[in-house]
């Protein structure tokens, strides 16, 4: 199967590899550090397990969306058998596509009256 | 992070034993290369969870964790990861949620004859108790 050229291609993203490579926009981390930045971000209503969590890393380092990252940020504070991932260019434009995409939904449905307005929005 | 870890050893560390005899349940590709990683990640849900001290959220966790397992099982692929299976680009046809059913129905197999096993080996397990019992009455 060809690979991916440009981010639309790959949209709409699941809410798992969206809010993994959200939690990677910030830089670097392990496994269990984007585990929670994904449930804490999605106010624990998306709570991803070992399994969801690296079968979803794996394909999206097979996609290019993300890398693995060599360096570690302090090597005496953390495990050093931790892999860190970090989100690559492609990945970036990818999730910005994506939240794009989203937000352009929510408009609609704002405009529809499915969502309240925001405070100081007409 | 949790920066108190520890406070249960014995029970994080029967729970990884477990969580590393479920992980044998997974495509190979995945099991090869995030063993350690998935392991480690684990361990460190548990802690956090203990930590806790509430049933509830133990609870919840074990339902999640079984959840995630039987999704693996059955979902992952063993072939090389292709984009469409990020539940993304329709150019082939695989569209989000999108499952190879060949793969779904060998997983669920193995899954299937896991259970059974389990199952099998626990009333072997209550079978044995209950000679043992009735023998220490008979003594």
């Amino acid at each position: 199967m060809a690979k991916a050229h440009t981010p639309d291609e790959l949209l709409p993203l699941t809410p798992a590899v969206f809010h993994i490579l959200v939690a990677l926009s910030e830089g670097e981390r392990h496994g269990y550090a984007i585990m929670r930045q994904v449930a804490d971000d999605t106010d624990g209503n998306l709570q991803l397990g070992p399994g969801t969590l690296y079968g979803c890393l794996k394909r999206m380092l097979s996609a290019k969306l993300i890398e693995e990252s060599d360096e570690r940020p302090d090597p005496t504070l953390d495990d050093e058998r931790r892999r860190y991932y970090r989100i690559t260019d492609f990945g970036a434009r990818t999730v910005r596509a994506e939240a794009k995409r989203l937000a352009t939904a929510v408009t609609a449905a704002r405009a529809r009256r499915l969502l309240p307005k925001v405070a100081g929005e007409r | 992070m949790s920066g108190h870890r520890g406070r249960h050893p014995v029970l994080v560390a029967s729970a990884c034993r477990l969580y590393a005899v479920m992980i044998w349940f997974y495509p190979a590709t995945l099991r090869l290369e995030y063993r350690r990683e998935m392991l480690l990640t684990f361990k460190n849900s548990v802690e956090d969870v203990l930590e806790a001290s509430s049933v509830l959220a133990v609870l919840m966790f074990v339902v999640r964790m079984a959840v995630d397992w039987l999704r693996t099982v059955t979902l992952e692929r063993e072939e090389p990861a292709t984009l469409s299976l990020l539940g993304l680009g329709s150019s082939d046809g695989a569209g989000a949620g999108c499952i190879d059913s060949s793969n779904v129905s060998v997983s669920l197999m193995l899954a299937t004859l896991g259970v059974v096993l389990l199952i099998a080996g626990w009333y072997e397990w209550l079978s044995l108790s209950a000679t043992i019992m009735s023998h220490h009455r008979v003594v």
